[in-house]
């Protein structure tokens, strides 16, 4: 290629091809780029790449340190979760307690009562029957009592003069005793 | 343009080869621009 | 020759003066050596190419010097800007093509992005209006230096035989296609590669430094009082400013491929072909 470049800039002699490569300004070419790569490479790029990767730690360092705190969050909040479920569960055993209570006194409030009441009802019973006897046993006496004084009434005035009476009398009698056989 | 819809986050490489074809297609266009400069008079 | 007013810069030659349109060529990149010294025989000229060139030394090294020269964990100012043009070499260039082990030739392509972009840059700074890279020269210079880095360090890395096992019989492919295949692998890496790699740039420098010095000519040599005149040269300025705006990217462009380039090829040397 450089053969061909300086062929064609022999080839026109007052102006040289656009394609010439004179060998000065290859040499000045590769003078500035030295100096620019040896510049930039040596004092100037390092300071850089320095920087950079010092920002790159830091910022990997921020990101570590979310992640440390993210996880600490996470740890807290399973705590407080396992913490939730713990108080949640002895609610629930409370209430079932509470619920286990409640039904045991009703039930022994109901057994009081009932037993309460049956006694209150067979000592009424009691008395009633007894207050019925009693009352049985004074009315047939006094029932007795009437009936004699009613027959010694009938008797005394007009016992002889009439046979209906005398029936009358023998029927009260006689209910007399069925009441009181009742 | 297609490629870069169907996959965008193969943009920066696509975006490279694209650039790269149009150069080296670019190229011959110019060679065949300058070349009456070369060997004109 | 008639090339009157981008050579000599003379206002003589006009649409209505009877003089031909002064089409700009070749000869805009020809300078005068300010200065002319001899080191062991060889002649040097120092023109305005050599001292743009240095001029592009001083403002790399100034510039990355001062943004650098105390970095701080939390950049501010020039470092901001010093810090994104380190960033983009080392992400954007050297890990995509590399991979992290190229970590180490990032001064190495970092140079040559600065080193290019501004010589390209010199296009469109009022004053410079030359882009240093349209010298045939220069680019020569830059891939003749990436290919005595690359070459040896494919040698070093895979060994002599490794190495130019991998370029010319790229593995995947059928045994007979190597008799196709091996020539034109060796001489598209070997031949072409560093010329298409220098030719690349300076064409595109050239082509673009045509171009904009074109437009320029024709708004003053279209310029009078006629219709003809005005809106010829209003076209033409337009298209120079246009043309300007362009150039400016490209010339960035051109930097980040001529770097890319450079990086795939050492990348290239580094591992074998995948």
């Amino acid at each position: 290629m450089f053969e061909f470049a300086t062929l064609l800039a022999a080839e026109s002699e007052e102006m040289p091809s656009v394609l010439a490569v004179p060998l000065d300004e290859l040499i000045i070419g590769l003078i500035a780029f030295l100096i620019v790569f040896g510049g930039l490479a040596k004092f100037v790029l390092p300071k850089i790449k320095v920087t950079l990767d010092e920002r790159a730690n830091l910022i990997e360092g921020g990101l570590e340190r979310a992640g440390k705190a993210e996880e600490e969050a996470a740890a807290v909040l399973a705590e407080y979760q396992k913490q939730l479920a713990g108080a949640r569960e002895e609610a629930s055993a409370i209430r079932t307690a509470a619920q286990a209570d409640r039904t045991a006194i009703i039930e022994e409030a109901r057994n009081e009562a009932r037993s309460a009441a049956a006694v209150v009802t067979a000592s009424a019973e009691a008395a009633m029957a007894a207050e019925r006897a009693q009352a049985v046993a004074a009315l047939t006496r006094q029932v007795g009592e009437l009936a004699l004084t009613l027959a010694d009434k009938v008797v005394g005035e007009a016992l002889a003069n009439d046979a209906r009476v005398a029936a009358t009398v023998d029927s009260f009698i006689a209910d007399l005793e069925r009441a009181a056989a009742n | 343009m297609q490629a870069i819809a169907r996959q965008p986050e193969a943009y920066g490489i696509i975006r490279q080869n694209m650039l790269l074809g149009f150069a080296l297609a670019e190229a011959l266009a110019l060679i065949g621009f300058v070349v009456p400069f070369v060997f004109g008079t | 020759m008639a090339f009157g007013v981008v050579a000599s810069g003379g206002p003589e030659c006009h649409l209505f003066s009877g003089c031909g349109f002064p089409a700009p060529g070749a000869e805009i990149f020809q300078f005068d050596a300010v200065l002319s010294f001899t080191i062991g025989g060889l002649a040097f000229n120092i023109s305005k190419v050599t001292i743009l060139l240095f001029l592009a030394v001083v403002v790399i090294l100034g510039f990355f010097g001062y943004a650098f020269r105390k970095p701080k964990l939390v950049p501010r100012g020039a470092q901001n800007v010093g810090e994104l043009g380190y960033l983009f070499i080392r992400d954007g260039i050297v890990r995509e093509t590399i991979g992290k082990g190229g970590d180490k030739f990032i001064p190495f392509l970092f140079s040559f992005f600065f080193l290019v972009w501004i010589l390209n840059f010199w296009g469109v700074v009022p004053g410079a209006q030359l882009p240093v890279t349209s010298i045939f020269a220069i680019p020569v210079t830059f891939a003749i230096i990436v290919y005595v880095t690359w070459v040896p360090l494919g040698i070093y890395k895979q060994g002599f035989v490794g190495f130019f096992k991998n370029i010319m019989f790229p593995p995947g492919v059928p045994k007979a296609m190597y008799i196709l295949l091996t020539p034109i692998e060796l001489i598209s890496n070997f031949l072409v590669r560093p010329f298409t790699h220098a030719v690349r740039l300076f064409a595109n420098m050239f082509a673009g430094h045509l171009l904009l010095a074109t437009f320029s000519v024709a708004a003053f040599y279209l310029l009078s009082f006629s219709v003809i005149g005005i809106l010829g040269s209003a076209a033409s300025f337009s298209l120079a400013v246009l043309l300007t705006g362009f150039e400016a990217f490209i010339q960035a462009l051109q930097a980040y491929i001529f770097t890319l380039l450079a990086a795939v090829y050492i990348g290239s040397a580094l591992h074998a072909e995948h």
